[in-house]
């Protein structure tokens, strides 16, 4: 039988209510312990009501649930969309940790729309205005300093 | 209570708050205009910015930002046949059709019309039973207070998305989720794995911008979409002013459909679309033309739009007298209340009476401000429709990693973000409810702090007071009403037609 993604999530959850049992079970103040532990065990049970009527769903429509070719196409392309968008958020993201806000946003706006085909002049004014923009709402206008990067530890 | 009026509308008065709600307005109805974006990421984007700032600044700013995205979204549901926020949808019906018919203009007019007014109405009704409701909510103490986090939480757990099931699943790890870090009254750590960052727990804006505003970058990403919108539509004034005097010679159903829509946003849960389809199904079953609904009729306009802005007011005080947040938006704007050191809750309108005048008033100066303003550019903002997606996930992104680093000041909370938008697009594929996850990460640790005193003073029968007891009612209806609602509904009709 084959399992369905959503089971693996639900799968995910009932481990995570028995994780969430075990470790409100290892708090020593009753106070503490209550809420986590009720709560836990809420996941925890209706995960396995939930798995049990997944299952169930499946039986029945395991015979009609060969996935066609198209179908299988279609989600490989989306799980290309996925890995790329994410590729993007985590790549931004190590930018900002290693160069900070300020240069990481020009860089990342300069990479993201050049790869999507854009012309220069419109990428460096996109980049410009939108790390102008970031600058004055943030630092000046909030008075919160954005985060500066490793580089600035080792310059 | 004079005093409190005088106080909130001075404050509204002040040209800084004046430029700062016209900020919000304007971003709000651009939010409203992009289909997929909406209230709810807006509202993400915008908490950052009302860290640190005055309680009555930061949550007027982001009321006035609330009250008028779904003015936004009438725009693109008209022109462009796209829900800029899913209670537009039932503007569909017919306004899309007048559009087609070369009567976009009118359309316009009378929805913006009907949404302006929808939404400043029934601030007044608000601000006129808010004498009523104060002996009522002044009735609650602490029992009945954990007793209301419960029903809050449920009630957006079985009543929006699929599954009850689920939905409960959703708010029992969103309480959980809260529940992370150092407990305050007995100084345990709890599920921090010996990690400094969790020491704090996590916070709401990393939560709620990774839940929705990654989450949808994703969700739309996997789509695949390129553009939103392409078409562009020519519209004139004098077409805009003729739909708004249709509303005038429509104004029972207007009235009819906005006091409908302001009772919907009392009851927590019910959702927006429900009030729009609801408005617009009474308005067919009382027109006298009913054949002519989904062919381009302007009570079909009128009815969703009125109901759309009118819910937001009732919403807005169920949250503010009771502490209970109606919608996911609500949740957030809860999370904003308890950000800025405001509790939202029945002490909340007596110690905090100014406070919440401003903001009901601040609904309906932001409802005038977003209806003139759409009324007279309505259509050269349906333009922002046409940005391409990939412009705005840059955008977006940016927006996003800035708001939720400046939030705690750490860079750690920008994989959390990640994190916590991986797990709302899980959410969103199997059909959990992320509204009920967020409900329950805003009042878990109230809910704990609310039970734990309740015990202390009352014992642990503490829900043994006649309201407690009636609030239990509810809460035990409401556990069972999806299992009522499949079971016995049917055996009732079943036995009626015997």
């Amino acid at each position: 039988m084959r399992i369905r993604p959503g089971s693996y999530f639900l799968i995910f959850l009932l481990l995570l209510g028995l994780s969430g049992i075990i470790g409100s079970l290892a708090f020593q103040n009753l106070q503490s312990m209550t809420l986590p532990l009720m709560m836990s065990s809420v996941i925890f049970v209706l995960a396995i009501v939930e798995l049990i009527k997944d299952f169930r769903r499946q039986a029945d429509t395991q015979a009609a649930s060969e996935a066609s070719a198209e179908s299988r196409t279609s989600t490989r392309v989306e799980w290309q969309r996925f890995g790329v968008a994410l590729g993007w958020m985590i790549g931004f993201a190590i930018v900002i940790y290693l160069a900070g806000f300020i240069i990481a946003t020009p860089l990342f706006l300069v990479f993201y729309l050049k790869r999507q085909g854009r012309g220069w002049l419109m990428v460096a004014l996109v980049a410009v205005v939108t790390t102008a923009v970031i600058y004055s709402i943030f630092e000046i206008g909030l008075k919160a300093p954005l985060y500066r990067g490793l580089i600035q530890n080792i310059f | 209570m004079l005093d409190a009026y005088g106080q909130a509308l001075a404050f509204l008065f002040q040209p800084v708050t004046l430029v700062i709600m016209l900020a919000a307005v304007l971003v709000g109805l651009i939010m409203g205009i992009i289909p997929g974006l909406g209230g709810m990421i807006g509202l993400a984007l915008f908490l950052p910015l009302v860290f640190g700032m005055r309680p009555e600044v930061g949550l007027t700013l982001l009321v006035a930002f609330d009250a008028v995205v779904f003015t936004g979204g009438t725009i693109t549901a008209i022109l462009l046949n796209i829900p800029g926020t899913p209670p537009n949808a039932a503007t569909l019906f017919d306004g899309f059709p007048m559009n087609q018919k070369g009567e976009g203009a009118r359309a316009i007019g009378a929805a913006v019309t009907s949404s302006m007014f929808g939404g400043l109405v029934p601030v007044f009704l608000a601000l006129a039973t808010i004498p009523l409701i104060l002996p009522i909510v002044m009735a609650f103490r602490s029992p009945e207070m954990a007793m209301l986090v419960l029903i809050g939480i449920s009630f957006l757990a079985v009543l929006t998305g699929g599954s009850a099931t689920r939905g409960l699943m959703s708010g029992a790890l969103g309480i959980l989720l809260a529940l992370v870090g150092v407990h305050a009254a007995t100084a345990v750590y709890r599920f921090t794995f010996g990690t400094a960052y969790l020491y704090d727990g996590f916070d709401l804006i990393s939560v709620s911008l990774g839940l929705f505003g990654v989450a949808e970058l994703l969700d739309m990403s996997i789509e695949g979409r390129a553009t939103i919108a392409q078409k562009t539509v020519e519209s004139k004034l004098s077409d805009v002013f003729r739909g708004a005097k249709d509303v005038w010679q429509h104004k029972l159903l207007w009235l009819r459909s906005t006091l409908l829509g302001y009772v919907f946003g009392l009851i927590p849960g019910i959702g927006g679309e429900a009030a729009t389809f609801v408005a617009y199904g009474q308005a067919k079953q009382t027109s006298k033309n009913p054949e002519k609904f989904g062919t381009g009729c302007i009570e079909g306009v009128i009815a969703p739009e009125s109901a759309n802005n009118a819910k937001e007011a009732g919403s807005v005080l169920t949250t503010m007298a009771f502490g209970i947040p109606g919608s996911a938006v609500m949740a957030l704007l809860m999370g904003a209340f308890l950000m800025v050191g405001v509790t939202p809750g029945p002490r909340m309108m007596v110690d905090q009476l100014p406070l919440a005048l401003t903001l009901l008033l601040g609904i309906a100066m932001a409802n005038v401000m977003g209806g003139l303003i759409a009324f007279f550019t309505a259509n050269r903002m349906a333009r922002v429709a046409s940005i391409p997606f990939t412009s705005l996930f840059p955008l977006i992104l940016i927006l996003i990693f800035a708001g939720t680093f400046v939030a705690r000041g750490s860079i750690v909370n920008i994989p959390v973000t990640i994190l916590f938008g991986l797990l709302g697009l899980l959410m969103k594929r199997f059909q959990f409810s992320r509204p009920a996850l967020l409900l329950g990460f805003v009042l878990g640790r109230l809910l704990e702090d609310y039970s734990l005193l309740s015990i202390k003073i009352h014992g642990p029968l503490f829900f043994i007071t006649p309201i407690s007891l009636f609030l239990l009612a509810v809460l035990i209806g409401l556990l069972f009403y999806p299992t009522l609602r499949k079971t016995i509904v049917p055996w009732l009709q079943r036995r009626l037609r015997v």
